[in-house]
C-alpha cells in the first residue's frame, strides 16, 4: 500500500474519486455533508454520554 | 485540506473481462432457512483464502476448516467490506441494508439508539411468517440492545453464554485439571444447546432464520492462549506480519491469540453445521458466515478505514448456489439484507442502498461477475465517546475501488484513534482500547 494522495500524477484520479464519494454521500443523505456535519458534531451524537438506563441483555463489548 | 486526504494505490489487479450476468429467474419452490454466523471483530482471516493468496502469509497460518467448508459448498467473496469498522454502526447498516450514515442515531457506537423506522431484515422475515431466533450479540452496544432482532424477545441463551469468553473459560477449566478437548466440548455443547432449543421451538413447516453472534473473537482474550489452547506458535508469525504491524514478540503473540479465538469460532461453526446436517436441514438452508470488522486494537484494524479494518471474510452457501466458486466483485455487508429478503421472495424496501447478491450467488461463474460493482463506501463517526478531550468523533468517509482507496478525513486536526492523553494516563479511553499490541507498539515506536 502506497500513499499517493500528494503525488501530482494521481491528482486526476484523486479528484475523480473524491467527486464520486461526495456524490454518493449527498445522494444517500449523509448528514456529515449537510450543514457542516452539525448532526454528528452535536449531542447526542457527540459530547459526553447521556445515561440511557439499564440495557442488560448483552454484556457490552 | 490536502492533508485531510489519503489515497492509496492498492496492488494492481489484472482486469478480468466483465461478463454479462445471465440471470435465472426460476421461482423458488420453497422459502429457504437462514443460518447467519456473525463473529464480533473477526476480519478477513480464513484458511480458505490461503491457496488463492500465497503472498498473504498470515492466511496460511489461520485455521478455519469449517468456515472453508461453507466456501467450498458455495461462494467465497474476496472483496467484502463492512459499512463501518465499528460494531454498532456496522450492524445497523447490515441489519437495515443501507449505509450506516443513513441509520440516524444508530450510526454511532457509544450512545447509539435504534431507529424504529429503519427496516430490519430479521423483523421483516418474522412478519412474513419466519421462525426467528438469535444467540448472543446482534446489535450492541446500543439501546434497546438487539432492537432490530426483537430486543431479546427471540433470544435463545438459556443454556449459557460462556462461549463468548472462550479463552477465559477454557483456561480456567484447564487450571481445574480438565483436559482441553473436554473443556472445548463442554463449551461447544452448551453453545449448540441454544440452537437445539431454537430448532425445537420451530413450528412444523415454517422456515427459520437463526443469528449466531458470539463475541469471543472480540477482546479480551487470555494472553498466550493461542499457543496454549490451539498451538499457534507466535514464533511462526515472524516475518509474516503486514508492514504496519511491529514484528515484535508481544504483537506476534497477540495475533496468535486472536487466531486462537478465530479457531474457536470455527469450531462453533462446525458444530452448528453438524446440527443442520443431522436435522436434515442442510439442503434447505442458506448459510452466511462473516464478521463485523477487522482485528481489534491493532494499528490499521478496527475503527480504521484501511482494508485491515474494513475488509471481512464472507462465504455463502445454500440452495441453488453452485459450489466451489470465488467472487472478486466489491461487495458490502449492506448487500446481505436485500440478498436474504430476495431469497425469501420478499420485497426489498426502497430505503436499502445495498444490492442483492443473489444473481451472483446463483451464477455458475467465478471471478468478476457484475460490471456495475465498481466501488464500495465505508466510514465512521463516534466509537468511544471520550476518546478525545472534547468528546468529539473522528469523522471519515472513504471510497474503495479495485485499485484505489480514497479516505476523506473531515477533521484532520483531531487524533484519529483518540487523544494521546489517554495513553499517557494509561486509560482505555480511546478507539483502540488498551491491550498488549498497543502497549507493545508504543514501547517499540
Amino acid at each position: 500500500m502506497t500513499n499517493v494522495a500528494q503525488d501530482p500524477r494521481y491528482q486526476k484520479i484523486r479528484i475523480e474519486l473524491e467527486d464520486r464519494l461526495i456524490k454518493e454521500l449527498t445522494a444517500t443523505g449523509d448528514p456529515r455533508v449537510e450543514l457542516e456535519g452539525q448532526f454528528y458534531e452535536t449531542p447526542p451524537m457527540s459530547g459526553p454520554l447521556v445515561q440511557q438506563g439499564p440495557q442488560s441483555k448483552v454484556k457490552q463489548r | 485540506m490536502l492533508s485531510g486526504f489519503f489515497l492509496c494505490r492498492t496492488l494492481r489487479t489484472s482486469l478480468a473481462l466483465a461478463t454479462i450476468l445471465s440471470l435465472s429467474f426460476s421461482c423458488l419452490a420453497q422459502q429457504p432457512n437462514f443460518l447467519f454466523l456473525f463473529a464480533d471483530d473477526w476480519g478477513r482471516y480464513a484458511s480458505a483464502y490461503a491457496k488463492l493468496e500465497p503472498n498473504e502469509p498470515l492466511q496460511g497460518l489461520v485455521r478455519t476448516p469449517n468456515i472453508d467448508r461453507i466456501a467450498q459448498r458455495g461462494v467465497l467473496f474476496r472483496k467484502a467490506f463492512v459499512s463501518a469498522p465499528s460494531c454498532t454502526p456496522c450492524r445497523s447498516a447490515l441489519l437495515s441494508g443501507q449505509h450506516f450514515w443513513r441509520t440516524k442515531e444508530a450510526s454511532i457506537l457509544q450512545g447509539a439508539k435504534w431507529e424504529p423506522s429503519l427496516p430490519a431484515f430479521p423483523l421483516l422475515l418474522h412478519e412474513a411468517g419466519y421462525h426467528i431466533g438469535e444467540s448472543f450479540k446482534v446489535w450492541s452496544p446500543g439501546s434497546p440492545v438487539d432492537a432490530p432482532y426483537g430486543a431479546g424477545k427471540f433470544a435463545y441463551e438459556k443454556s449459557g453464554r460462556r462461549w463468548n469468553d472462550f479463552s477465559e473459560n477454557a483456561t480456567e477449566m484447564l487450571r481445574q485439571g480438565i483436559p482441553f478437548e473436554e473443556a472445548k466440548q463442554t463449551l461447544l455443547d452448551e453453545m449448540a444447546s441454544n440452537f437445539d432449543q431454537f430448532l425445537g421451538d420451530r413450528p412444523e413447516g415454517k422456515p427459520f432464520c437463526y443469528w449466531f453472534g458470539p463475541t469471543n473473537v472480540h477482546r479480551q482474550w487470555v494472553q498466550g492462549s493461542g499457543k496454549r489452547l490451539w498451538g499457534f506458535d507466535p514464533e511462526e508469525f515472524k516475518g509474516k506480519l503486514p508492514a504496519f504491524l511491529p514484528d515484535v514478540p508481544i504483537v506476534r503473540e497477540d495475533l496468535a491469540d486472536y487466531f486462537g479465538e478465530i479457531a474457536a469460532y470455527d469450531a462453533a461453526v462446525g458444530m452448528l453445521l453438524a446440527r443442520l446436517e443431522s436435522s436434515g436441514l442442510a439442503d434447505s438452508t442458506m448459510v452466511i458466515v462473516s464478521g463485523d470488522h477487522g482485528p481489534p486494537g491493532f494499528p490499521h484494524g478496527k475503527c480504521n478505514l484501511y482494508d485491515f479494518g474494513t475488509s471481512v471474510t464472507l462465504a455463502i452457501c445454500g440452495p441453488q448456489i453452485p459450489a466451489d466458486r470465488t467472487i472478486d466483485d466489491l461487495v458490502s455487508l449492506t448487500d446481505i439484507a436485500p440478498t436474504i429478503l430476495e431469497s425469501a421472495g420478499l420485497p426489498i424496501p426502497e430505503s436499502m442502498t445495498g444490492t442483492s447478491l443473489l444473481p451472483m450467488l446463483r451464477s455458475e461463474r467465478s471471478g468478476k461477475l457484475d460490471p456495475n460493482r465498481t466501488a464500495i463506501f465505508v466510514g465512521r463517526e463516534r466509537h468511544v465517546e471520550s476518546a478525545r478531550a472534547d468528546f468529539s468523533p473522528y469523522p471519515q468517509r472513504a471510497i474503495r475501488t479495485d485499485e484505489h482507496l480514497l479516505i476523506i478525513n473531515f477533521r484532520p486536526e483531531r487524533w484519529p484513534l483518540g487523544d494521546p492523553y489517554g495513553f499517557i494516563r494509561g486509560l482505555m479511553a480511546n478507539d483502540l482500547g488498551w491491550n498488549s499490541t498497543t502497549s507493545g507498539a508504543i514501547r517499540n515506536r
